[in-house]
């Protein structure tokens, strides 16, 4: 309302003055809701500065000036704005939003029941349509990083993918990541298969007297994804959405890695140390050396003088691989989406049609992924009491990749390699084989065999089709007004198949048909099928649902509301999968079968008589089984004071025979007390103020451990197994018949408060979490034919606040300044772990979750570090001293060792503020994440001289003696001693603070007048764009200018999107 | 309220069905075990079953020795410390793995054990379904047999009901620990469980890894002489071997290979090596100098068996895995019966028959025109030859731990065994309880498994 009111404000102003005639304006000021006169609204005139009061009719008479502003505002309601220009009428209407209201007035959907806020008790969190749509995006799950404040995203490379909310309650044996409900059911398919365009809502449950009724499976916190409906009655409204978004190639210069004369400096001196000598004189499999290696080796062989060498190296050191791989690996990504959504309604019928298209072409050349979603609701009254519903989704999406990837897939790329000669053609790399044996191997009768990563994007190629299919039918009979019955059903398919392809001129299919290629004088024999291998995969995800369920809703004597449901559910969801591999494949579709049995001669016997390569074919099915029966209890006092309890008992074949008999039902209780609303609230300052407080139990169901008895069967050729070459069978899991969900228990007390008019309003929540029954190992009696056992025997207890604050900082017609701040505290420590996990020695990346009772569970652990001795060696604290005797490292106890705290941050959130200036908006979002710490990437002697992987530290290593006063980095010592190299990898002075604050997005819009528009019978028109990604770190902890979310790998390039949403 | 009720009623009725819809189970390479393939394949994992017996048999014994420096070099604490028999309560992070691992095998056994009563089977794998019963029958004796030498004393019949043995655990029940049984019992349970696989195993299999008739009876002669029973154990010794006799002569062996006996050669009846451990491993491992003196030079085991090292000393070469890891052979193979049935017959008085044993034997294992073959030597002067001979011809195979207990009962025989580290000595005397290794602590602690002294 306020924004339609300033965009005619904003209108009206652009308009000359035309007079300024003194009369009277009469004003009339009404409640939205109740339709009553608001008494005492003051009515503030900005260009006189004087402020007028509305009488107990809600009447005031305000003299008229060209140009003034009025703002009405009252303690219980939101301002309203009255811009006064030429007028045709000198008496106004004003209706006033109750600002409680607002608040009060948020619908929760928990994916049972949609319940007022007013009436609940448990602790949510509501993203809104505009919160979610900051930034495109074809993921509806990554859309909530930087917005949703109670979930929190690792960005560690690697667990890109992993959330939480409010820490862990699993130790590794059940999942840790929230159950994902999709309007009324879990979501279990492909998260990228629904399209965020048709997501109206996300809400996220947090405590237990919100999750509870999800039972065994919402421990670790739900996500409720709701989509867009129509309404009953409304006229046709037809939306369309599209963006484009633009990611320029990624910078590889900003990793740390070591320069190319550094790393030439080192191969020479490996080289002069005989480092590549056995590598150099095998004459059996003809090892890779890298192109100074090899020019090393001329020359000592006097093939090259010393000058020659000199320069060629010279040569190669003016390269920089970097600048091949942005060249012509990388180039600029465009992602473009589209979505068009129609709803309309009658009052026996509603319908929302909507279609989706989205296309990706990312960084990498080659990669391309498009999505096509298609989504149908229609709701009909065919007779009176009866309501049907029928919500049908389709989503097709196909991603391909091509070529071996980026610069950080491949490994054997050495800094100086050249990729493209200078007419862009590809160049060859020894990868598996010197060069000197693959130029002349078969002497032209064997395919050439030679490595060009540019050509492999050519011939290699990965591929993925997916299908997801969603019906859902729902059946409402309406006994009365207050109770009616439900029934619902869901199916839901993901199908997966994936098709990936080495041609017959990629290295792979080369290298092995060459591989076993036998020359003979009668000709030539190809035990490898000369063709492409062609390997692919088929997944098919089904899940069906079936739920009934009562609801009751009633308000009595106007004061007491009483809201009960429960019902009953089964749920079935299967996972299958089948994957085989295609050889001596061809465009004609030929295929050959490839003989597993029989070894066969290698090539010049490079790898002696061996298997081919087996085709990978597999299967697995796996099957989750739930009954479920709920029930939740709703009770309202005038608004007042509102009581809910809810109560849960799953039933699955995931847990053991006995814990199934336990009836014992996962349950809560909660309160709440809106204490603005009680007759002897005073605080004007203050009108809205209420306070929560719940206690509940929810659980977390593992797919890893089983109630029974579970054999694996193993393959013959397993390493040990293959002295006798037959199948076998491993005891995978012993039985566990009192195997059940883990189970958290939290306490929540939760503030919601608002300022006068709103200027500031938010919500508190303080909550502890005690997770036992965590699936963890207990050690037993060995005797018992086990060290240890999967048992329900864990405890974390975890502890923390959520606050999250809206204010309105400056609020006039043309001006307006927002913030919206969020910021969650938690921490978790393992209370209980019944099997040692730390032996000596113990260090940690704090990547892995390891349970040391009285410790978080993701710990950095580091060795205590001396620095270096006269030698340039590292000095670790060994039995009180500080002593070189790496090989005693393993022995150093846990105690001695230094526990620097968590690696996943205890503090985070964000902070959007929010400008509008007439019809422009400009929000800005920073988040931050402190008092968690990371181990900063440093030089390990051991992979610079097997993989080549250098840190541009080794420029500051100890060289000389008295280095070791301005260094910490060791000397480079040969051979390298791997506990030499890990203690300073995990050294104390390695350990960073990771605390910072973080420049993440910023997006600006512009919405076009409502009376400009309707002459095009446009109802809205928004354009927008957005950077995201921005990354610019704005305040950090660490001296070592690092970002601590991008430590290793590629930090994602900014993306720039621009777009515009349309209603018709 | 009304249709409150119906709804209870529902979700009571559906509840009584649902059991059978929960019963489902939820992966389906998620075996649980149903067929005699499934069982046998338990059976068939190499890794487990065959490759990790408890390598402290061979540390404890007086065979051989390791340099001061090589010692100190050897990471595993619980190698250092078995090598100077100090005992000490095994605490989880130090164990060998010799009572675990051998559990773990129990546990397999029980496993197979307890389902084949359990599942359904066609007449075409009744044999299967046998073998597999006897195989797991003969695991569990075997690995309590080892167990038994490790933890127990020396079995005197008079002696055996008073001393502890192990926990004998027949049942897969992880709740379920038994107490130690006495050595009495020990030996008694083997001998029932061998007993009854040797009528349910085929008289040969197809791997040297799955335990045969002839194994059985192997294992029962080896029971029955650590038992000092010598009629049965020459009864069994015989059996065995009128299965399978099998002898290389060396004389046709090439004495330069590294590792003259392959894995699998001819000469092994059952095939089960203990964990590899680095104290055993060739490159440290020096053969007793005492004990090399005792072969004479046209024995050609003093070439076939070792290896000179740079120092003078000899390195062990024979290991019948193949390999100079350090994995002892703790199988059973014909020369080993061969010198059961010569010391049972010797101990029985028939002088002549346990001469014949001997020489079969040893012309098989010297240079063939210098063999002489024993003639005159008769009782307590015949038994010593023998008993020597049993010592050079099987060298870590697991048995010198049996044999010193056993033969420390005897007055004639006793023997205190001497390792000197850097000019420190230490002793064991015959019977001390460093013979015994401790109980792991982890069992004390939770099962209240009783220690050894």
């Amino acid at each position: 309302m306020r924004f339609c009111l300033s965009i005619i404000a904003g209108l009206l102003l652009c308009f000359p003055a035309y007079s300024q005639v003194k009369h009277n304006l009469a004003l009339s000021v009404y409640s939205n809701d109740t339709q009553s006169p608001v008494e005492s609204a003051n009515i503030h005139s900005t260009l006189s500065g004087k402020t007028y009061q509305t009488d107990g009719n809600g009447f005031a008479t305000v003299p008229y000036i060209m140009g003034d502003t009025l703002i009405i505002s009252h303690a219980e309601y939101k301002n309203q704005i009255l811009a006064v220009d030429k007028i045709q009428t000198t008496s106004f209407t004003i209706y006033m939003e109750n600002s409680r209201r607002l608040l009060d007035e948020v619908v929760i959907n928990t994916g049972y029941e949609q319940l007022k806020k007013i009436h609940t008790t448990g602790s949510y969190e509501v993203i809104t349509e505009t919160e979610f749509n900051r930034v495109p995006g074809m993921s509806v799950i990554s859309k909530l990083d930087g917005v949703a404040g109670s979930v929190l995203f690792d960005h560690r490379p690697g667990k890109e993918n992993e959330i939480t909310i409010r820490g862990i309650s699993s130790l590794g044996y059940a999942p840790t990541d929230p159950l994902i409900i999709l309007d009324n059911f879990p979501y279990e398919g492909d998260i990228n298969a629904i399209n965020p365009n048709d997501i109206e809502t996300v809400t996220i449950l947090k405590d237990a007297a919100a999750s509870s009724i999800w039972g065994a499976r919402a421990g670790n916190g739900v996500i409720i994804l709701t989509t867009k409906k129509s309404r009953f009655s409304q006229p046709l409204k037809i939306s369309l959405n599209s963006s484009l978004t633009i990611t320029p190639r990624p910078n590889l210069f900003l990793e740390n890695r070591m320069s190319t004369k550094d790393f030439i400096d080192v191969e020479e001196f490996l080289f002069n140390k005989g480092f590549y000598d056995s590598k150099i004189n095998d004459q059996r499999t003809y090892p890779a050396l890298s192109p100074v290696v090899e020019i090393l080796n001329q020359q000592r062989n006097n093939l090259i003088t010393e000058e020659e060498a000199l320069s060629k190296i010279d040569q190669l050191s003016q390269h920089d691989v970097r600048d091949d791989f942005e060249k012509y690996f990388y180039r600029t990504g465009f992602l473009q989406q589209y979505a068009l959504n129609v709803s309309g309604g009658s009052d026996r019928i509603k319908y929302y049609l909507s279609g989706g298209y989205d296309t990706d072409l990312g960084n990498l050349v080659g990669q391309h992924q498009n999505r096509v979603t298609l989504r149908s609701v229609s709701t009909f009254k065919p007779v009176k009491r009866i309501e049907v519903e029928v919500d049908l989704g389709f989503t097709k999406s196909k991603n391909t990749t091509r070529g071996m990837g980026g610069y950080n897939d491949m490994s054997f790329i050495y800094p100086y390699t050249q990729l493209a000669d200078e007419n862009g053609d590809a160049l060859p790399v020894d990868y598996q084989y010197r060069g000197s044996f693959t130029d002349t191997a078969g002497n032209g009768l064997l395919l050439d065999w030679k490595l060009r990563p540019l050509d492999e994007i050519k011939y290699r190629r990965t591929m993925e089709d997916q299908y997801m299919f969603m019906g859902n039918l729902g059946i409402r009979y309406s006994f009365t007004r207050d109770l009616n019955f439900e029934f619902k059903y869901q199916y839901n398919s993901t199908v997966l198949f994936s098709d990936n392809l080495y041609e017959v001129d990629s290295y792979v299919s080369r290298n092995y048909i060459n591989q076993f290629t036998q020359i003979t004088p009668t000709g030539i024999v190809y035990n490898f099928s000369k063709g492409g291998i062609n390997p692919m995969a088929h997944s098919r995800q089904l899940s069906t649902t079936l739920r009934g369920q009562i609801n009751y809703d009633k308000k009595i004597a106007g004061r007491h509301e009483i809201r009960f449901i429960g019902g009953g559910e089964i749920r079935e969801a299967t996972f299958s999968n089948s994957s085989y591999t295609l050889f001596g494949y061809d465009e004609n579709l030929n295929t050959s079968s490839v003989d597993n049995v029989n070894r066969y001669p290698t090539y010049d016997n490079i790898a002696g008589q061996t298997f081919l390569p087996g085709s990978s074919a597999g299967k697995g099915f796996t099957l989750d089984r739930y009954f479920s029966v709920y029930s939740t209890a709703n009770y309202t006092y005038n608004n007042i004071y509102s009581l809910s309890l809810s109560a849960r008992h799953d039933a699955s074949n995931l847990f053991g025979v006995k814990a199934n008999q336990k009836g014992v039902p996962l349950w809560s209780a909660g309160g709440a007390w809106n204490i603005s609303s009680e007759r002897f609230y005073g605080l004007k300052w203050l009108p809205y103020l209420r306070a929560r407080l719940t206690f509940g139990y929810s659980g977390n169901v593992s797919h890893s451990a089983y109630a029974v008895t579970v054999l694996g069967y193993s393959p013959a050729n397993d390493p040990g197994q293959n002295i006798i070459n037959i199948p076998y069978v491993v005891v995978d899991n012993l039985p566990n018949a009192h195997l059940k969900w883990e189970t958290v228990g939290t306490i929540n007390l939760g503030i919601d408060f608002g300022l006068k008019n709103n200027r500031l309003s938010g919500s508190l929540d303080f909550f502890r979490k005690k997770s036992s029954d965590v699936l963890g190992q207990e050690e037993i009696d060995p005797t018992a034919g086990s060290l240890r056992f999967l048992t329900n025997s864990a405890s974390l207890s975890g502890k923390g606040l959520d606050i999250s604050l809206n204010s309105g900082n400056i609020i006039t017609t043309a001006f307006q300044w927002n913030t919206q701040f969020k910021i969650s505290y938690v921490k978790t420590v393992v209370s209980k772990y019944l099997y040692p996990q730390v032996s000596g020695g113990f260090t940690s990346l704090g990547f892995n979750i390891t349970p040391y009772e009285g410790f978080e569970p993701y710990n950095i652990v580091a060795y205590k570090y001396g620095g270096l001795d006269s030698l340039g060696n590292p000095l670790a604290l060994i039995d009180g001293k500080w002593s070189t005797d790496y090989s005693k490292l393993r022995n150093i106890p846990i105690e001695d060792q230094v526990i620097h705290g968590t690696a996943v941050p205890h503090v985070f959130g964000s902070l959007i503020n929010s400008f509008r200036y007439k019809n422009l908006i400009l929000s800005i979002n920073t988040t931050f994440r402190f008092g968690y710490y990371f181990f900063r990437p440093v030089l390990d002697y051991n992979s610079l001289f097997s993989s080549g992987a250098g840190n541009k530290e080794y420029s500051s290593r100890w060289q000389h003696p008295g280095d070791e006063n301005f260094t910490n980095v060791p000397a480079m010592i040969y051979p390298d001693n791997s506990n030499r190299d890990k203690l300073y990898q995990y050294a104390d002075i390695n350990v960073e603070k990771a605390d910072h604050i973080r420049l993440n997005d910023i997006r600006a819009s512009y919405s076009f007048s409502e009376t400009l528009l309707k002459k095009y019978a446009v109802t809205n028109l928004e354009l927008f764009a957005s950077v995201s990604n921005i990354n610019i770190i704005l305040w950090k902890a660490n001296n070592a200018g690092l970002d601590p979310e991008f430590l290793t790998g590629l930090k994602p390039p900014v993306q720039i999107s621009f777009g515009l949403k349309t209603t018709f | 309220m009304k249709l409150n009720i119906v709804i209870v009623l529902l979700v009571l009725s559906s509840s009584l069905s649902c059991k059978k819809f929960l019963d489902e189970k939820p992966k389906a390479s998620l075996v649980i075990p149903s067929s005699p393939q499934d069982l046998a394949g338990l059976l068939d994992n190499y890794s487990q079953m065959n490759n990790i017996f408890p390598p402290s048999l061979d540390i404890l014994c007086d065979d051989y020795y390791v340099s001061f420096t090589d010692y100190q070099a050897i990471r595993n604490e619980y190698e250092r410390k078995h090598y100077i028999w100090e005992q000490e309560n095994e605490s989880l992070a130090s164990t060998s793995g010799d009572w675990s691992n051998s559990y773990k095998s129990i546990y397999i056994a029980n496993l197979v054990l307890e389902e084949i009563k359990n599942i359904t089977y066609s007449k075409r794998d009744e044999p299967l379904v046998k073998y597999a019963t006897g195989a797991a029958l003969f695991y569990r004796a075997f690995n309590f047999y080892l167990l038994a030498e490790l933890y127990g004393k020396g079995y005197s019949e008079n002696t055996a009901g008073g001393f502890l043995g192990i926990p004998l655990k027949t049942s897969t029940d992880i709740t379920d620990i038994p107490q130690r049984a006495t050595l009495k019992e020990t030996y008694h349970k083997i001998l029932e469980d061998l007993t009854e696989a040797t009528q349910l195993l085929p008289v040969n299999t197809s791997l040297l890894t799955q335990p045969s008739r002839a194994a059985a009876f192997g294992m029962l002669s080896r029971t029955y002489l650590t038992m000092q029973n010598y009629p049965m154990a020459k009864l069994y010794a015989d059996s065995c071997l009128a299965i399978y006799d099998y002898l290389y002569d060396f004389n046709s062996l090439d004495s330069n290979a590294a590792a003259p006996f392959e894995r699998f050669n001819k000469e092994v009846i059952f095939h089960a090596v203990g964990t590899a451990v680095p104290i055993l491993a060739s490159v440290r491992c020096k053969v007793d100098s005492a004990l090399y003196q005792m072969y004479d030079k046209n024995d050609l085991r003093t070439v076939m068996y070792f290896k000179k090292n740079t120092d003078g000393s000899h390195a062990f070469k024979a290991f019948y895995d193949g390999s100079n890891s350090g994995k002892s052979f703790v199988g059973i193979v014909a020369d080993e019966q061969y010198l059961i049935a010569a010391e049972a017959n010797c101990r029985l008085g028939n002088d002549e028959e346990a001469r014949n044993k001997l020489n079969y034997l040893l012309q098989k294992r010297w240079r063939k025109d210098n063999f002489v073959p024993e003639t005159e030597a008769k009782g307590s002067d015949l038994l010593r030859i023998i008993l020597d001979e049993r010592r050079k011809e099987l060298l870590f195979r697991g048995l010198r731990l049996g044999d010193l207990k056993r033969l420390n009962q005897d007055e004639l025989f006793k023997k205190t065994l001497v390792r000197n580290l850097n000019g420190q000595l230490y002793y064991l005397e015959p019977n001390a309880p460093g013979y015994e290794l401790q109980i792991p602590q982890v069992s004390i602690d939770k099962s209240g498994m009783q220690p050894n002294p």
